[in-house]
């Protein structure tokens, strides 16, 4: 028996450092390895606030046109609502106005002319009948004195409708002119791609005949005065719809007005609207309700580390960077948040390493040691006010 | 009649050491004994703490450090550790006790508690026999050519399977049959109850253990 047990202890010793080395061999072939020190790179990352505000699609532009008495009565509309229009198609004509004859104008400026004429002549004739009653000498002073004057009288009145004939010939030479430059228009033509809203076939002076809306598509939102000051004009946005999920739209805030449109019953808050131009054409249909997203407070590119490799210690925040095979404390102020990454303001570059998971003890003693040297270096500057001190 | 706590002899001898446990009124001994596993576990987990940032690299600022102030960072790990080991000898011990004594009311709390503390005492030498191989393989303590982790190293990364499986040691074992003997010699129940009840308990241990370490 005791031979017995113990050849079953060998064997179980046996198989225990069989065993052993086994798992020896095991360990030292496949499972060992060098435990290195887990950093990360930093790298960028955008770090924005989203505001977020409704808005509706509608129409970019609103064109009336309208009825003018003065150019003759409207003779036909040449669209109805719901026609699809272009730049340049006719919308309605006016009457033809009385065609003026440019023929009848040159023949009363001949006449006029001719009249100027004559009349020239006649102040020649009385210019010289003028000059022979002066040199006659047959005469005596009084009766040469009593021609002259009627003479006089005649030139005068002779110079007057020669001006009255000048003056014809100007009026008529630009009614002349007129009719050459000046054509009466007709047709009222559209000046935009669009679709007619609403026609007026019986308008008064002043009153649109035809409105039409363009076809491309602005979105109108809405903002309170509190968010008011956040808002700029081409501040890029991002428009999303309930209707059109996973189809979110990128725009430019172009126009915000500066009067109110109402002032909303709840809050008594003026509400302001604003403008977004759509970067490229969209699915989206006018009267689409929308939600508008405007990135505030945008840090592009900003150095960005995960939350656990940052330790904070009286309310001052430190990482571990890796350089050149040694660590180094380096004091860094935190900013926003976003999916465990944290902003970092000053004290890291981009492609810098640090250590995910630095020990709070190991940032202690680092910490200690940079104070140190610091003081160090303080007393190796300034000796001489230590020994100021020391006296 | 009183039992005096051998710790040698009961890891070695256990159905006989324990063979009069069960009519002792009076359990010899347990204290400066238990204070000598304390300070034992304090240095053996001290030192296992030290080997494993020298040699394993588990502490991988240690290579960042200036030499002259590595002594003074590990030795505060050091320290730490070792008050670790003592808080573990006691959780195993009265912890141990109180978990097995539901099953085991016939044999008493404090019989309970003493049996665990040979348990301890075996645990403690197979991290002693441990030390070795932390600077010959370069790894930490937890990977152990004792237990059956290494084959479950080879088909996982999940921390808690890897926890749990290399704490299922050589000495793991040996110290549940300890356990089933001292039991067994000191109450009436059935062999098949002890045994399952012992294994799936130490098991239930590992298990709470593995998960500590790894869930936080």
């Amino acid at each position: 028996m005791k031979r017995k047990s113990l050849w079953i202890s060998i064997s179980v010793t046996l198989v225990i450092l069989l065993f052993i080395t086994a798992n020896t061999l095991i360990i030292q072939s496949v499972i060992a390895g060098e435990k290195k020190l887990e950093t990360v790179t930093v790298k960028g990352k955008t770090y924005q606030e989203l505001s977020t505000f409704e808005g509706v699609l509608i129409p970019e532009l609103e064109e009336s046109y309208y009825y003018q008495a003065s150019r003759g009565d409207i003779s036909n509309v040449l669209v109805k609502e719901g026609d699809d229009v272009s730049i340049g198609t006719s919308l309605f004509e006016y009457d033809e106005g009385e065609v003026v004859n440019v023929s009848d104008l040159k023949a009363q400026v001949n006449k006029a002319e001719t009249a100027v004429s004559v009349l020239d002549d006649q102040l020649s004739d009385l210019a010289v009948q003028s000059s022979r009653i002066e040199s006659n000498e047959d005469l005596e002073d009084e009766q040469k004195l009593q021609l002259q004057l009627d003479v006089e009288e005649q030139i005068r009145d002779t110079e007057y409708k020669k001006r009255l004939a000048e003056l014809d010939v100007k009026e008529l030479e630009r009614q002349i002119a007129e009719v050459d430059t000046e054509k009466v228009e007709l047709s009222v033509d559209s000046t935009l791609d669009g679709t007619v809203e609403q026609v007026n076939r019986t308008p008064e002076d002043g009153e649109s005949v035809v409105t039409l809306l363009s076809n491309k598509l602005t979105v109108q939102g809405s903002v309170n005065e509190l968010d008011y000051p956040t808002l700029a004009v081409d501040q890029e946005v991002v428009i999303r719809s309930g209707a059109y999920p996973g189809q979110p739209a990128t725009g430019r805030l172009t126009i915000l007005e500066d009067r109110p449109y109402e002032v909303d019953e709840e809050t008594g808050l003026s509400m302001y609207h604003f403008n977004v131009i759509l970067s490229e054409e969209s699915e989206m249909n006018s009267g689409t309700h929308v939600v508008i997203d405007i990135p505030l407070h945008q840090n592009n590119n900003a150095p960005s580390v995960p939350k656990g490799s940052i330790i904070v210690k009286d309310d001052k925040s430190y990482v571990v960077v890796y350089e050149e095979e040694k660590l180094h404390l380096r004091k860094v102020e935190q900013g926003r948040i976003e999916d465990d990454k944290v902003e970092i303001l000053s004290g890291l570059q981009l492609k810098e390493k640090v250590l995910t998971k630095p020990r709070e003890a190991f940032t202690e003693l680092l910490s200690e040691k940079e104070e140190l040297e610091k003081d160090h270096k303080d007393q190796d500057e300034n000796p001489e006010m230590d020994t100021e001190s020391k006296g | 009649m009183s039992h005096s706590m051998r710790l040698v002899l009961g890891s070695f001898k256990p159905y006989s050491h324990f063979r009069p446990l069960h009519s002792a009124y009076r359990l010899k001994g347990s204290w400066w004994r238990l204070i000598l596993l304390a300070i034992f576990s304090f240095l053996i987990v001290g030192i296992t703490s030290f080997m494993n940032i020298k040699y394993a690299g588990e502490m991988p600022e240690y290579t960042g450090i200036a030499p002259d102030e590595r002594i003074l960072f590990v030795l505060s790990e050091v320290i730490t550790d070792g008050l670790l080991g003592v808080l573990t000898l006691i959780v195993i011990v009265v912890g141990g006790a109180l978990l097995y004594w539901p099953f085991f009311q016939q044999v008493g709390f404090k019989r309970l508690a003493y049996i665990h503390s040979y348990v301890v005492f075996i645990l403690l030498i197979g991290m002693l026999l441990q030390l070795p191989f932390i600077p010959f393989l370069h790894e930490p303590s937890l990977i152990s050519p004792y237990s059956l982790g290494v084959y479950v190293d080879l088909l996982t990364n999940i921390p808690f399977w890897l926890y749990f499986s290399y704490s299922l040691s050589l000495f793991l074992a040996w110290g549940t049959f300890v356990q089933y003997a001292a039991i067994r010699q000191s109450t009436t129940v059935s062999r098949g109850y002890a045994l399952f009840w012992i294994i799936i308990l130490n098991v239930f241990m590992v298990a709470i253990t593995a998960y500590m370490r790894t869930a936080f």
